[in-house]
């Protein structure tokens, strides 16, 4: 549970601007880690009292009011296919033109810079747990293969409509 | 043979009673007759004696009266007196024989349960008067004297004898009273009727005739005392002569009376005839004379007396002595009897005994065999025993050893018992600690408590950083300060959310430590106590079995001891054994010995029966009866040393009992040694 918030200003000091970095947000669903992105998270909250909706995919655990506006919350852990869905966890939340989402993630790892040389676009997915569609890249860290995940594609409007008729589909099957 | 042999010992006792008896009757009968161990002969000799004497010194006095002063006168009365010889030396040998025979009285005669009046010297006055005649020139007057003494002691002698003495009889007494009366009294008048012839010339004067008169009474006192022992002369056969000699003398006494009773009567002397003086004067000497022989009648009568008693029991002791012939000869003719039924049996005894003597002597091997079994088996015994006696000896010693033992082990687990006792308190002293240790449990749980608090605190302060972090990425090159401040934020959140963790996983630690200790503890001390409870019944349980071992170590000491003083007896019993087995042994071999003598007493007791029989009836052809006969061919006699007569008998039959005795008691001993060996073979088991 260490928090490492890495500063940019030893890439910036070097005075090199080829090498662009990015901060991400590292976090756990189980025992794996994962990294999103810092720039496309709103805010991380703790969990709050959420209600369930009917007909939706079970990893749409429901909606939340948070100060006065409504949030979608999907559980990743479940979308992934992670199990220890009891931890309440804590919400990560995004923003698109739809509105916005709430993720549930186990624990927050770190904060840490990212440079873009680091990250492998291509030999995308070299676990089957998430679908290529939502990985970002995977990079090399701290003696660790972490996945970094898309946060946009998971809530785009089609994603989530054709997850949800996909589920339908097969329970209907 | 018991049976018979003790009859007849009786029946010679009986004879020998019967020989006893008249001794003792003639023995008791003398006793009894001769005045209760006064002898008679000793009486009667004195009696005579004194008679002898006082006649005789009577006589001396007359001629000592009538020689010397009174020569003129003498002559008449002279020729009147009794023809009594006397001279001085005859006068000695007389008071010698008078000193003798009183020295003999007194010493001999009386005993000494009587008082002796008479003192050390029988006659005590006269011996003094005789020493002072003697030295003095032997005059008339101190013959006088002398003679007065003696007469003197002679009646204080007499009168000094209690008239209840055993030693004189009535008869005694009555005898000195008329020897008193005729030669002490009666003279007195006649010297006074002479006194008044010669001096008075034939006048009797008043003091006379009053001496006369004294002399009188007295007389007829004296007469009265005689005739008051009139019961002694019952068998007397001269009585008729004393009764006219008594009548003789109390008329002469009525005469005198009367002749004197005139001078009583007046005043002044009369005269009196010399006839007439001379005529009583005779009288009374005739009177003196004729009293002197009843004294002498008396004194004969006296021995007769004794003698017809000594006759009598003479008498009586030949009856008796012919009674008991009689009598021995009738329990001898039954012993003879008795030895003809002991001979009888004799002879069919002799015929078992030939048997017996057989089988006797084959017991008596087969005894002396076994008897030297005995004897090993006792000694094994006794070795045995001893080895057991020092192994009761060890045991002995091992249970006392045992004892204070147990004495100590009974201490210690005393002390175990209170030790556990402690033990028990501390454990409750734990749990109690243990109850204070969950508190402590408690606490922890508060710390814990807080520590999630600030756990949330560090998860909400995590929460801002990465907010703020992200805050700083939006607000791009400006916000990088703010993402400074934001990543510091961080960094402690992620120390105070460490040490938290830390805490609270020490917390869980110590918390999980501390119940599995309280649990543990609670657990141990449970059981602790329970054990504690356990080993204080297991403690008191080891006491009770201590106790109970002391009282069986107790139990086998004093058995140990009883057995051991039971060994003891029955080792002294065992040595006892051995003892009565050697001599049963040593008895038996005698035994053995002696069976084959019995064998050979048996032949030649056949020849002493026959002998028996030969000095029982003197032939040898006179049969007892059909069983004697029938037993014994009499033609066939042992050339034995008997002679033809009944002495043989004696010695042969004395052998035979001689021999019988030494066989029965040789028996009876084996008997005893038998007896004494079952006894000691019973205690000896009873003690195994």
């Amino acid at each position: 549970m260490s928090t490492e918030i890495h500063d940019e200003k030893s890439n910036s000091s070097t005075g090199a601007m080829l090498e662009t970095t990015d901060p991400y947000l590292f976090f756990n669903l189980g025992l794996e880690i994962f990294g999103v992105k810092l720039a496309a998270i709103r805010e991380v909250v703790e969990p709050q009292p959420f209600k369930t909706v009917p007909n939706t995919i079970p990893s749409f655990v429901g909606i939340c009011n948070l100060r006065g506006q409504i949030i979608g919350l999907l559980d990743f852990r479940i979308h992934f296919g992670i199990k220890n869905p009891n931890h309440l966890g804590i919400y990560m939340i995004f923003e698109n033109e739809h509105g916005a989402f709430g993720a549930i993630i186990d624990q927050i790892v770190c904060v840490d810079s990212l440079k873009e040389t680091e990250i492998d676009r291509k030999n995308a997915a070299p676990q089957a747990v998430i679908p290529p569609q939502y990985i970002d890249g995977v990079v090399q860290y701290k003696e660790q293969l972490v996945i970094l995940i898309d946060i946009k594609a998971i809530f785009s409007k089609e994603e989530l409509t054709s997850i949800a008729h996909s589920k339908m589909m097969a329970r209907a099957v | 043979m018991g049976h018979i042999g003790l009859s007849l010992s009786v029946k010679i006792g009986l004879i020998g009673v019967f020989y006893l008896m008249p001794i003792i009757s003639f023995y008791y009968s003398f006793t009894i007759f001769s005045g209760r161990n006064l002898s008679f002969l000793e009486t009667e000799h004195l009696g005579s004696k004194i008679l002898e004497v006082t006649s005789k010194l009577k006589a001396y006095a007359f001629h000592l009266e009538f020689s010397g002063e009174f020569d003129a006168s003498t002559l008449e009365f002279q020729t009147l007196m009794p023809k009594e010889q006397f001279s001085e030396d005859n006068s000695d040998a007389t008071f010698k024989d008078l000193a003798e025979a009183s020295k003999n009285w007194t010493t001999k005669i009386l005993p000494a349960q009587i008082k002796n009046p008479l003192g050390a010297s029988p006659l005590p006055n006269t011996s003094v008067a005789w020493d002072q005649y003697k030295k003095s020139g032997k005059t008339s007057e101190d013959k006088k004297n002398l003679l007065l003494t003696l007469k003197k002691d002679i009646d204080e002698a007499f009168q000094s004898i209690p008239e209840s003495s055993n030693l004189i009889l009535d008869f005694d007494l009555a005898t000195y009273t008329l020897i008193d009366l005729a030669l002490f009294t009666l003279p007195k008048i006649s010297n006074q009727i002479q006194f008044s012839a010669t001096i008075k010339d034939s006048q009797l004067s008043k003091d006379q005739g009053l001496l006369i008169n004294s002399t009188l009474n007295e007389i007829k006192g004296k007469i009265k005392k005689y005739q008051s022992f009139e019961s002694a002369f019952d068998s007397d056969p001269n009585k008729k002569v004393r009764d006219h000699l008594i009548s003789k003398t109390s008329n002469f006494v009525n005469d005198l009376e009367r002749l004197i009773e005139p001078v009583l009567s007046s005043s002044s002397s009369i005269p009196l005839k010399s006839q007439s003086l001379a005529a009583i004067y005779l009288a009374s000497v005739n009177l003196g004379g004729e009293l002197q022989t009843l004294i002498q009648m008396h004194l004969h009568s006296r021995i007769s007396k004794i003698w017809s008693e000594r006759i009598q029991t003479l008498t009586l002791s030949s009856l008796l002595w012919a009674l008991a012939l009689f009598l021995s000869f009738k329990v001898q003719r039954s012993i003879v009897h008795s030895v003809q039924l002991i001979l009888r049996r004799l002879s069919l005894v002799l015929q078992d005994s030939h048997q017996t003597s057989d089988q006797l002597s084959e017991s008596a091997r087969s005894a002396s065999e076994s008897a030297a079994t005995e004897a090993a088996a006792v000694q094994q015994s006794v070795a045995s025993l001893s080895e057991m006696s020092s192994m009761l000896s060890q045991t002995a010693k091992d249970a006392e050893i045992t004892q204070k033992t147990v004495e100590e082990s009974f201490v210690t687990s005393q002390k175990g018992i209170s030790l556990i006792r402690d033990l028990g308190k501390t454990m409750d002293k734990m749990a109690a600690s243990s109850d204070q240790l969950m508190e402590i449990n408690k606490i922890i749980e508060e710390i814990d408590k807080k520590t999630r608090v600030i756990n949330d605190i560090v998860f909400k302060s995590q929460l801002l950083a990465v907010n703020a972090a992200i805050e700083a990425a939006r607000a791009g090159h400006q916000g990088k300060g703010f993402g400074v401040v934001a990543n510091e934020v961080s960094n402690l959140a992620s120390i105070s959310g460490k040490a938290a963790t830390e805490i609270t996983s020490l917390i869980q630690n110590s918390l999980q430590k501390v119940n599995t200790i309280v649990l543990q503890s609670s657990d141990y001390i449970k059981s602790g106590q329970q054990q504690t409870i356990q080993s204080i019944e297991l403690f008191e349980l080891i006491a009770n079995s201590i106790v109970n071992v002391k009282e069986n170590a107790n139990q086998i000491l004093n058995a140990t001891r009883e057995q051991n003083t039971a060994i003891e007896q029955t080792s002294i019993a065992m040595s006892t054994l051995n003892k009565s087995v050697q001599t049963n042994q040593h008895l038996s071999q005698q035994c053995l010995a002696q069976s084959k003598s019995i064998k050979e007493s048996t032949k030649s007791l056949s020849y002493i029966e026959k002998a028996l029989i030969f000095s029982v009836f003197g032939t040898l052809n006179k049969s007892v009866d059909s069983t004697v006969s029938m037993t014994n061919d009499l033609s066939e006699r042992p050339p034995s040393p008997l002679n033809h007569n009944g002495e043989v008998a004696s010695p042969t039959i004395a052998s035979l009992e001689e021999l019988s005795n030494n066989i029965v008691s040789k028996a009876s001993k084996l008997n005893q040694k038998e007896t004494n060996l079952n006894q000691n073979d019973a205690n000896h088991r009873d003690a195994a």
